[in-house]
């Protein structure tokens, strides 16, 4: 366990810092999923480039989004920026500081400290990499420019989170994580959806998928399924090999979106996202079936880098069950995961 | 209605905006004029009124249904195509997410004046407005002033940075003699 904890410090370093510039579109993000019992928590932590039309030009942005979905009393959550000298992020290292709220990794794992400013949420979790990481993609094309993806697929997360008055408690709750960096631009002619599946009894899987389209969504550009048996990766599928079909449409009923103000320019309250999602993989002897059925979701609204339009982050809660046959193993689970549908 | 220190407030917040939204995000405020000129917008927030002219390339803060010099110096009284007012509370929920547009349209906590193609027009330059604010570095603080009254100072201290060039009360002097009418 020692050892995959310092092969995970060693990989999810900060690639570029606040102080580091020359590409002037760079963004870079931690990115958590926690699953617990009542509530789920989604957790990011942004360094961007600030390309809005009067930003001093290199200037860095820092952004903290905390997403959090309780049972019982739906989604809540809010995106902190902050200007460049708020921001404490040294390429090498694991984390940042960013405003009050800290992201680092040490000898226990990711340590995670959020509050945010006008919302009263806040979240104190240590998560624990179950799994090695993978460097998914390394300067795959994204829109005109590059992205690299490192996940780390199946953590546990402990800690306590606040929302309001009442306190959760996570004690080993499964969670996710990914690590993305590169440069591009908000608007330009990609979308992507991308998810992942984890055991609702502890067990030892982990199932992740992504694909990369155009901008119309009619054109396919990348796309992989991957699936984890203890802290290695099992299989990893590609391109032709997957199949994705869906079906139906995400219920209909109040969305979150954040930033609120964003919400105006849009206010649908209706979206085409799939219902049921199926991603097939079969690539000679190996299948792989997940089925993500959707129930839940939130939106985050990011303004274009390009134009003067709107870009939407779908978080999709959702429940999955997998099959398959892989390596002579029969995998059939049934867990909890979210998808992110960019539309 | 006449202008009165008293409407000072809102037309004060909207001469600080839309000087912002010209210096730091010039195409939304492009796409504004484009969208209503040559249009003549009066609002009122809480009884508190302000109008404005929109000219090709240029948004006019204009007396309130008061007298404005003509093409030829003579006095015209200005009549919005199009009247808009809401409570405070209302741009509150909006800016909060607890209400759209829409909703606020259909329940009245926006009450919409004037023919349908210019409403329309006024609605898609609303959203441009928004679309900008939210591209602009100095919004929030105005944002922060426009919630929480008590931050007001610290707003105007952030606006004097910009080192924007007031916009005047100006008459629509322009806009008669693009058109060369009489609204």
């Amino acid at each position: 366990m020692a050892q995959m904890r310092g092969l995970v410090g060693q990989h999810d370093y900060l690639r570029g810092g606040v102080a580091r510039g020359g590409v002037a579109d760079r963004k870079e993000w931690y990115h958590f999923c926690i699953l617990g019992p009542d509530v789920d928590v989604i957790v990011n932590f942004s360094l961007a480039t600030d390309l809005r039309p009067a930003a001093r030009s290199g200037s860095q942005l820092g952004r903290v989004v905390l997403l959090l979905r309780e049972r019982g009393h739906g989604w809540e959550g809010d995106v902190d920026t902050f200007p460049a000298r708020d921001v404490q992020a040294r390429a090498g290292d694991v984390g940042m500081h960013i405003g009050g709220n800290m992201l680092g990794y040490g000898t226990g794992g990711y340590q995670l400290s959020v509050a945010l400013a006008e919302c009263p949420l806040t979240a104190r979790l240590t998560l624990y990499p179950r799994t090695l990481p993978l460097l998914a993609r390394s300067n795959a094309v994204i829109g005109e420019g590059r992205i690299s993806w490192l996940m780390v697929p199946r953590l546990t997360a402990t800690g306590t989170v606040v929302a309001g008055r009442r306190t959760y408690q996570l004690a080993g709750a499964p969670a996710y994580h990914d690590h993305n960096w590169g440069h591009w631009q908000w608007g330009q002619d990609f979308t992507w959806q991308w998810g992942f599946a984890l055991p609702s009894d502890d067990g030892q899987w982990a199932v992740v998928f992504q694909q990369m389209r155009d901008r119309s969504r009619n054109r396919v550009t990348e796309q992989i399924m991957a699936l984890w048996r203890g802290p290695d990766l099992y299989r990893l599928f590609h391109q032709h090999e997957i199949e994705m079909q869906s079906a139906g449409l995400v219920p209909v009923r109040p969305l979150l979106k954040l930033p609120r103000v964003l919400g105006l320019v849009a206010p649908e309250r209706t979206t085409d996202l799939p219902q049921r999602l199926v991603v097939n993989a079969v690539s000679s002897s190996d299948r792989l079936r997940m089925t993500f059925e959707a129930y839940d979701l939130a939106q985050i609204l990011v303004p274009h880098e390009t134009d003067l339009g709107t870009m939407v982050i779908n978080e999709v809660r959702g429940r999955a069950t997998v099959y398959g046959d892989v390596k002579g193993h029969e995998v059939a689970w049934a867990g909890e995961g979210i998808y992110e549908f960019l539309t | 209605m006449s202008f009165s220190p008293e409407s000072m407030h809102l037309a004060a917040c909207l001469r600080l905006s839309l000087d912002t939204l010209r210096l730091e995000c010039p195409q939304a405020y492009q796409r504004i004029c484009d969208c209503l000129a040559p249009l003549t917008v009066a609002l009122s927030l809480d009884g508190d009124p302000a109008s404005l002219a929109f000219c090709p390339g240029l948004i006019r803060i204009v007396p309130v249904e008061g007298p404005a010099p003509g093409p030829h110096g003579g006095q015209v009284g200005i009549q919005p195509d199009v009247h808009a007012s809401a409570s405070r509370s209302t741009i509150i929920d909006l800016l909060e997410g607890r209400s759209t547009i829409e909703d606020a349209i259909l329940s009245d906590a926006i009450l919409l004046r004037g023919r349908i193609d210019d409403i329309a027009r006024f609605h898609d330059a609303l959203l441009y407005y928004v679309c900008g604010a939210v591209r602009c570095p100095s919004f929030p603080a105005i944002l922060a002033g426009y919630r929480s009254p008590g931050r007001r100072r610290r707003k105007e201290r952030t606006a004097n940075r910009l080192k924007v060039h007031p916009i005047g009360y100006h008459g629509i002097s322009e806009r008669l003699s693009s058109n060369g009418q009489v609204p």
